[in-house]
């Protein structure tokens, strides 16, 4: 009896005590602040022919967001911020990206919308996010400067991707110095506005002595390049220069079939390793120069992201994800400058980051740039890797610094 | 030679090239059309599957590219007769004309989504047939579209041969031009559609196999060669087997030549006016009936 006593004593004693730690732990959690929540909408085509591009995208951010969060989210001030993503799939085409675009503004209540491969998904985009004033990240562009681009009348739209043309002078100090007999280029470019590019690429080729002898176009959809490059061919280049095309494997193939064997430039970022699995002909894959990542000699960073990537998915790894990785890192950088996650501080904050190295990216240091150009400074700059293919192997040259 | 004489030759060469794919292409989507009276519109995606059949069998089990084309037939001609016998088979409840449309339209849709879920997006080649180019008429001319032309009009040949001097063949075309006539002769017509099927099955894997080692493979191949192939039945005439062959061919210099002299602008309108400005004149394709 006495022993019963004492025993449920001792019981009511360590419940008491186990209360007490219980409301003390609830306490301390009520009285520290919940982490905030900044709510990421991506728009990209995950379905149909570049849903390859769209879902390495969406990786690349994801991966990015979870890597913050993972380390207890971004902290500005006595603020916590955790990162949400939200993807919505444009379907390639400008009602699928605006419906998408709507939804995550009218319905997710985003705070952010990154996304858009194709100029018309930007368009479509930016229709919807500028009227309730949500900053757009460009992810993608194919023609610099196009209506679609940055400018002074839309203050709600920033590019934290390179101008293609950026590679222009790399691949042509490249060529010159490598291959200096090659005097007469063809490029050969999909038509679709790159006119302006076609130019300007004409105009430093002149400066360095190469004469662009011709220029080959296909239609946006084209999957035989052998009509294309039997036109081209016909010109007697001694260099093509396959302009901005995620078909320049196809291309390549195409070219090394009719006979030529002179250097192939594509200045598109397609990693060797796409060019080794698609062509995989070691007699096609020589004198190849590309501004793809060579992935069999990443960097530190880089080697962070494809084990990150490896240990989420089954997919091998594209590395277009770099680029979107980096757009999610810069975005918190500038967070971090502008002490704040609101878009229109955030944006200006950006706009000041032009001193060379002003920002981190797995390519290098890199910064903000175009003002002269495209009359803002929202554009980012970083260095471009360069990568040569020689009988089926890589020779990772570098990553460049854009002049 | 000539520069511009070298490259229309050239041009027209890989015209012809192209046009024996198509062919082959519409020839089994018009038998179909021809034997069933159905419109398989998976034809695109049995086409792609085809394809990703012969690549696997290369890459992961080390078979040449050839065999692995005659087993990748062979397997979708298995296909076939498993869609005949499940999925388009005709039967009383069933509407003849709308139940084959919806089946086929759903069944494009999964084969297209599981074709993306299993082989996945990222980019993938079947190897080669032949590397390397032959010199002809002064200008390079890819090896592998040459044996291109040389296999399918092979398998055209055989499928005359099969038709033409076969009894199965025989009873198939009994059963294509009058179906109550042939039964009454004992001829199965559920036979021979699953023969038919299993035929226009392997025939557009034959078409995807060369395609896929020519052009590119991936899960969305198959749509634009299926609307080519819909084109070449209006163009021909429906259900007609020459009428296929003839627009094949024709479709296929358009796409080989017209790019080269013309531009890319015109090689994406041409086809559509010429199809146009024959079917004004003859409604019902060049060798169709009324």
């Amino acid at each position: 009896m006495k022993r019963r006593g004492v025993t449920l004593k001792l019981l009511g004693v360590v419940l008491s005590a186990a209360l007490l730690v219980g409301a003390m732990g609830t306490f301390h959690q009520t009285s520290a602040a919940p982490a905030k929540h900044v709510k990421i909408g991506s728009v990209m085509p995950i379905t149909g022919p570049l849903a390859v591009l769209g879902l390495a995208f969406n990786r690349g951010w994801q991966l990015y967001l979870d890597k913050i969060n993972s380390q207890g989210g971004l902290k500005i001030g006595d603020e916590t911020y955790l990162f949400d993503l939200i993807s919505e799939d444009s379907k390639l085409s400008a009602e699928g990206a605006s419906t998408a675009a709507k939804k995550l503004i009218n319905q997710d209540k985003v705070d952010y919308v990154v996304g858009g491969i194709m100029e018309f998904e930007l368009e479509a985009i930016y229709q919807a996010t500028s009227t309730r004033k949500v900053p757009f990240i460009i992810a993608n562009i194919n023609v610099p400067g196009h209506q679609a681009d940055v400018s002074p009348k839309k203050p709600f739209l920033v590019r934290l991707f390179y101008s293609h043309d950026d590679s222009h002078s790399i691949d042509l100090d490249y060529l010159v110095k490598t291959y200096p007999k090659a005097k007469k280029m063809v490029i050969v470019a999909p038509d679709v506005d790159y006119d302006r590019m076609i130019e300007h690429l004409t105009a430093q080729a002149k400066v360095v002595g190469i004469d662009v002898v011709g220029v080959g176009k296909w239609a946006f959809g084209t999957t035989d390049f052998i009509p294309t490059y039997t036109k081209a061919l016909a010109m007697n280049p001694e260099v093509i220069w396959a302009m901005v095309s995620g078909q320049a494997t196809y291309q390549l193939m195409a070219a090394r079939q009719l006979g030529f064997k002179g250097p192939f430039v594509s200045n598109v970022p397609l990693g060797p390793e796409v060019f080794q699995h698609v062509v995989n002909d070691p007699t096609a894959l020589t004198d190849v120069i590309t501004n793809g990542v060579d992935l069999s000699r990443p960097n530190e960073m880089i080697k962070d992201v494809m084990g990150r990537w490896d240990a989420k998915f089954k997919d091998p790894f594209v590395s277009d994800c770099l680029a979107a990785w980096d757009q999610t890192w810069i975005l918190t950088q500038a967070m971090e400058k502008a002490k704040s996650v609101a878009g229109d501080k955030v944006i200006a904050a950006l706009e000041t980051m032009t001193a060379p190295g002003s920002l981190k990216t797995c390519f290098g240091p890199g910064q903000m740039g175009g003002a002269k150009r495209f009359g803002v400074n929202r554009v980012l700059t970083r260095p471009l890797p360069l990568t040569r293919i020689m009988n089926g192997k890589t020779e990772f040259i570098g990553f460049m610094t854009v002049k | 030679m000539n520069l511009q004489v070298q490259m229309w030759l050239q041009a027209v060469v890989n015209g012809v090239a192209l046009g024996w794919l198509y062919i082959v292409m519409a020839l089994g989507l018009t038998w179909i059309l021809s034997i069933m009276g159905i419109l398989q519109l998976a034809h695109g995606e049995v086409y792609m599957i085809g394809a990703y059949v012969v690549y696997y069998l290369c890459s992961s089990l080390g078979l040449n590219v050839y065999f692995s084309i005659l087993i990748s037939m062979v397997v979708m001609a298995a296909f076939g007769i498993f869609l005949e016998r499940f999925l388009f088979r005709v039967r009383a409840d069933r509407d003849p004309v709308l139940t084959p449309i919806v089946v086929s339209t759903g069944l494009s849709l999964i084969l297209t989504s599981g074709a993306v879920a299993g082989f996945g997006l990222y980019e993938k080649s079947i190897p080669r047939l032949l590397y390397g180019s032959v010199r002809l008429f002064g200008g390079a001319v890819p090896k592998d579209r040459l044996l291109a032309i040389i296999f399918s009009a092979a398998a055209l040949l055989l499928l005359f041969l099969f038709l033409k001097r076969s009894r199965w063949g025989q009873a198939i075309m009994a059963s294509a031009q009058n179906r109550e006539g042939a039964l009454l002769r004992g001829i199965d017509p559920n036979q021979m559609a699953m023969i038919s099927m299993a035929i226009g099955c392997a025939m557009a894997a034959l078409a995807g196999a060369l395609a896929g080692s020519i052009l590119m493979l991936q899960p969305y191949m198959g749509s634009q060669p299926m609307l080519k192939g819909l084109v070449i039945i209006v163009l021909g005439g429906l259900g007609s087997l020459p009428g296929a062959f003839v627009g094949g061919m024709l479709l296929g210099l358009i796409d080989g030549t017209i790019p080269v002299i013309f531009g890319p602008a015109a090689a994406a309108l041409a086809p559509l006016i010429i199809v146009i400005l024959i079917l004004l004149i003859r409604p019902t394709g060049m060798f169709g009936h009324e």
